[in-house]
């Protein structure tokens, strides 16, 4: 009864029905929100400008809507740190105002706390792009503070590894040494390869019958591009195809040392004796991780500063146009 | 008081005098080849202004001010990576590579618009893409085997420290005018943008260095920056060192020049990263190099090895190769001993120019105006050639040592490319030059007119603001064309480092650079060998194992011979040189294979350029090749390949020797003409070839010298 008599207080009734209808007014009345886009003509033309100084070529309808869609991005995180007064509390943004008014020459006899205040009065801040930029930095800042990027796990990994498998192949591994005869002497060469197979010799006593080669005799574990660099695109091919044609007549798996050619290259004749050879292969996880998560990890950042930004645009009226950044809150989670 | 009004009241007519004489198609300017400019009227009287200018300036002191301490402290570092040898040593082969490799963190090539961080310059090295600050893609049409950052000591990624707001150091008034330079809506090209990323590259350095020393920015607060940006380029080195696939030095450059901007600039490549200092010394720790030899080799008596390679000799207006030291004394051992310990190389060839020779210095060297820049460095003066190419230098040291003095210029021969876009540019059919922005098109390079109304407007306002401030301007007329002036057009698409060495590891290739067995190429991958030696024959050129015994029983580029030790009575034999060089696959064949000597006399010093071998098989006759009959349709650059060689050898005897003279020997490989990169330029543009400057050139390899050491 007392609790009843204490409860029964026109004062408290109207505190509360206050309430009520204060709560009710925000859910049928709410504020409108801020207010994004859509851009400008003049920007949207500037934008496409833009594109084609850097590139040579007008932007097509679909690339136009990615920029019309991150440059609104770009106002709505401006609006959040002005909502935020990080335009209040930042140096850099202090620096950049007052040497504004500097520049407009209406520093004269006052101090940098009075430019600074007198700039925000003239809204100098909202057309800088130092400051903006600057802004929007805060702003991402704190937006991927509060959504922290997960770190890549041992599966994200697995299927970058696979999807990037053929990228990150090897390629096949040649060592070779080599009997030398420049084109002058090209009519000895067969003679001489004739010799070398007759009398079986070894390759250090083959090299003797040929000349001198300027980039060397023994190339160890080169790919077919470093082959290439010493002896010319055609070598590198010639070489590769002589060994396909060698192993088919072989009809053995493992590659045995032996002698292929001559190749011709962009200097004369070569007689190849194939120490060894590595089939191209794929790698194996271990070889790559660290560069998968490397990569990984500058993905994830930018997914999770990506999505929080997409997040952020249901606090404003975000006016892009009907195909601006369509589906891509749909891959955000 | 007065003399202000009455200029205020001429001000308009001298503007409208200036406008007629700029609008004037008589105010063409005098043209000369880069090679003639020594003897261009205009150009000689634009020096002169240059100097009284430079003199005004050297007066704030601010170029020369020491404002760091040295220190040697050294940084301690984890090592994963060693130069432990790969593969067992086998023959030496020759690697490619660029020892001269600017990015972001240099204050220069980030106010050019450069955001290429180290990272990305040695991911291009291995053959990836990167961006132009100009927007398009670079890329190697086949990787480097070794490349090594030399980003500029002196506030070593400061401004960008300054540009990039998220940093502490740009919330320092000071960085306040360089925020977001590099952000995208300040990338533009427009000619309003270049002149005020002009004006910021020209402020930085003497702003900085006046607040450091009025204490209004703070010195370790820099150093810093300085030590962060050294450690992050040593990391970028350690993560892409690939032992026996792609090799990386920690290296930068030291960017010293005197009053007259007589450049004075070396790179100081390290052997290894486990050992480093902690800040690399630059010219405000001391303009004087001899205080950066001290350093080196204060830091070697704690076990860092390294070693300085000076370049743009050809800019140092006669400062690089002087006979004086720093203080202007006759040079003495102390100083030769020194400057041979520490530089051991030089930069012969860049995108600046080439440093060999000069026609002034070798009139009867056919093949001397090779991309000649005859400005210093950053100026628009003329660069007295005494004293500033490596030739004249080695000639200068025979000299010397006539005269008992050791010798200080016993150097061998690298080319680099002193890109500033991290990205090294030697191939002429795609050169983009070295300043990002500043040079990312034709019309900026200086080899395309500037089209429209737009030239003609830059070009008048240009010839008024700089008739006004008495300086030379940054556009010529050539035929009513607008075009860049100045050094820009004399660069050239240069410089490649290569080294002869076992392995592509740091060990092998830095062992390589101390023995000097390296040589240069303006860009192509020629490759060139030299020997020299008591035991040689003709055999050596046919038998596989030739080279092998040169190097068993002689001494090869960048060595020392001695004479012959005969027994009394015996007559002493003459030296033999095997010479060896073949083409590059992916350019011109070759014309002719030369020997360049160079010796000393009672009458003085002397060189000769002597023909050793020519294509074709053709013999020389009087030390010349005859004409290979290869030509350059410049219409379209296609050359006729069959008139070249692949490769050409020779073992050639001087017949003019004397065992009793000193003398130093060098080859030199040239290939067929070709198109200079302004042609390609002018092709791609559709516009004839800009005339003051050659169409074609004749791309070319330099052999480390051998010195002959008489009795």
């Amino acid at each position: 009864m007392k609790v009843l008599s204490r409860l029964n207080k026109p004062w408290l009734h109207f505190v509360v029905l206050g309430l009520v209808f204060y709560q009710f007014q925000l859910a049928m009345f709410p504020e409108p929100k801020p207010v994004v886009g859509p851009l400008s003509e003049k920007r949207i033309a500037s934008l496409t400008e833009q594109w084609a100084r850097s590139t040579g070529r007008a932007p097509s309808p679909v690339q136009l809507d990615r920029f019309v869609a991150a440059e609104l991005d770009q106002d709505m995180l401006v609006q959040r740190a002005l909502d935020l007064d990080y335009h209040l509390h930042d140096s850099i943004v202090y620096q950049r105002l007052i040497l504004n008014m500097k520049f407009l020459q209406l520093a004269e006899g006052k101090s940098d706390a009075e430019l600074f205040k007198e700039a925000l009065e003239m809204q100098l801040h909202l057309d800088d792009e130092v400051v903006k930029r600057r802004l929007i930095q805060m702003v991402e800042q704190r937006l991927l503070a509060n959504n922290p990027p997960s770190a890549p796990d041992s599966a994200e990994l697995e299927a970058a590894f696979i999807d990037r498998k053929e990228a990150l192949k090897r390629p096949s591994l040649y060592s070779i040494e080599h009997v030398f005869f420049p084109s002058e002497r090209a009519e000895e060469m067969f003679a001489a390869i004739a010799r070398i197979k007759i009398e079986k010799l070894e390759v250090s006593a083959a090299r003797k019958l040929g000349t001198p080669f300027l980039q060397g005799h023994r190339f160890i574990e080169q790919t077919p591009d470093q082959l290439a660099r010493n002896f010319g695109q055609g070598f590198a091919r010639e070489l590769e195809s002589e060994l396909n044609v060698s192993q088919t007549q072989n009809k053995a798996n493992a590659i045995s040392p032996r002698w292929l050619g001559p190749i011709q290259s962009a200097y004369g004749f070569h007689y190849v004796w194939l120490t060894s050879y590595t089939p191209a292969r794929e790698v194996k996880l271990h070889e790559v991780k660290q560069r998968l998560m490397q990569d990984l990890a500058y993905l994830a950042n930018k997914e999770a500063l990506r999505c929080a930004v997409v997040a952020l645009r249901t606090e404003f009226d975000w006016r892009g146009n009907e195909h601006t950044a369509s589906g891509e809150e749909d891959l955000c989670i | 008081m007065k003399t202000v009004q009455i200029e205020r009241k001429l001000l308009p007519l001298m503007l409208a005098a200036l406008l007629l004489t700029a609008c004037s198609r008589e105010s063409e300017e005098a043209l000369s080849l880069p090679a003639d400019a020594h003897s261009n009227a205009q150009i000689i009287a634009q020096t002169a202004a240059a100097d009284v200018r430079l003199q005004e300036q050297a007066r704030s002191g601010n170029r020369s001010a020491q404002i760091f301490d040295t220190e040697t402290k050294l940084l301690q570092r984890e090592h994963e990576k060693t130069g432990a040898s790969i593969n067992k040593p086998v023959e030496r082969k020759a690697y490619f590579g660029d020892l001269h490799v600017h990015t972001t963190y240099s204050f220069d090539g980030y106010a050019f618009g450069t955001l290429a961080t180290p990272y990305d310059a040695y991911r291009f090295a291995k053959g990836e893409s990167i961006s132009n600050p100009a927007g398009f893609l670079m890329q190697l049409s086949r990787p480097l085997d070794f490349y090594a950052v030399t980003d500029h000591a002196m506030f070593l990624g400061v401004l960008k420290a300054a540009a990039d707001t998220s940093t502490e150091f740009s919330k320092k008034p000071f960085s306040e005018p360089y925020h977001d330079l590099n952000a995208p809506e300040n990338m533009g090209t427009g000619t309003f943008d270049v002149v005020k990323r002009l004006m910021t590259f020209g402020s930085f350095l003497p702003e900085a260095v006046m607040q450091i020393r009025s204490g209004e920015l703070d010195r370790e607060e820099v150093l810093d920056v300085v030590r962060t940006a050294w450690r992050d380029s040593i990391d970028a080195a350690d993560q892409h060192y690939d032992p026996g696939h792609f090799t990386t030095f920690a290296a930068y450059e030291y960017t010293s020049s005197t009053a007259d901007m007589g450049n004075l600039h070396r790179n100081v490549v390290f052997k290894d990263t486990e050992k480093l200092p902690r800040e690399p010394f630059s010219r405000f720790h001391s303009v004087n190099p001899e205080d950066l030899w001290q350093w080196m080799d204060d830091l070697r008596e704690k076990g860092v090895e390294s070693l300085a390679i000076p370049h743009n000799s050809n800019g140092s207006n006669g400062q690089m190769f002087k006979l004086v030291d720093w203080a202007g004394d006759p040079l003495d051992d102390d100083y030769a001993k020194q400057r041979v310990r520490n530089e051991p190389i030089v930069e012969i060839t860049q995108i600046k120019g080439t440093s060999e020779t000069h026609p002034i210095l070798s009139s009867r060297d056919e093949w001397a105006s090779f991309e000649i820049m005859p400005y210093r460095v950053a100026t628009n003066a003329l660069s007295q050639p005494q004293g500033s190419y490596v030739r004249e230098a080695l000639l200068s040291g025979l000299a010397l040592e006539q005269q008992g003095m050791t010798n200080p210029y016993q150097f061998g021969f690298i080319g680099s490319s002193d890109t500033h876009s991290a990205a090294s540019q030697n191939v002429e059919s795609n050169f983009v030059s070295k300043l990002g922005l500043l040079s990312g098109s034709g019309e900026r390079r200086g080899s395309v007119p500037q089209a429209g109304i737009a030239g003609e407007i830059s070009y008048v306002a240009d010839k008024v603001v700089n008739g006004i401030r008495g300086q030379a301007n940054l556009r010529l007329k050539i035929d009513g064309n607008v075009y860049t002036a100045g050094a820009a057009p004399t660069f050239g698409a240069s410089g490649v480092a290569a080294a002869w060495a076992e392995e592509n590891t740091r060990e092998s290739l830095y062992s390589a650079f101390r023995r000097k067995e390296v040589f240069a190429t303006s860009g192509p991958r020629m490759q060139i060998r030299l020997f020299a030696g008591y035991g040689f024959d003709e055999s050596m050129l046919t038998q596989s194992d030739g080279i092998e015994r040169a190097y068993a029983t002689g001494v090869t580029m960048g060595g020392n011979l001695r004479p012959n030790e005969k027994a009394e009575g015996e007559q002493p034999s003459h030296p033999s040189f095997l010479v060896m060089a073949s083409a590059d696959t992916e350019s011109a064949p070759l014309q002719r294979l030369q020997m360049i000597k160079g010796w000393v006399d009672a009458d003085g010093t002397h060189e000769e350029v002597i023909d050793v071998a020519c294509a074709g098989g053709a013999n020389p006759t009087a030390n010349r090749c005859p004409d290979n009959g290869a030509k350059v349709d410049v219409s379209n650059c296609a050359i006729n390949e069959e008139t070249g060689a692949g490769h050409l050898s020779a073992l050639w005897r001087d017949p003019a020797f004397d065992q009793d003279q000193r003398a130093f020997y060098y080859a030199r490989v040239i290939e067929n003409p070709t198109c200079r990169w302004s042609t390609w330029d002018a092709n791609r543009e559709g516009v004839a070839p800009r005339p003051d400057l050659p169409t074609t050139i004749q791309e070319r390899a330099w052999s480390s010298p051998i010195q002959y050491l008489a009795q």
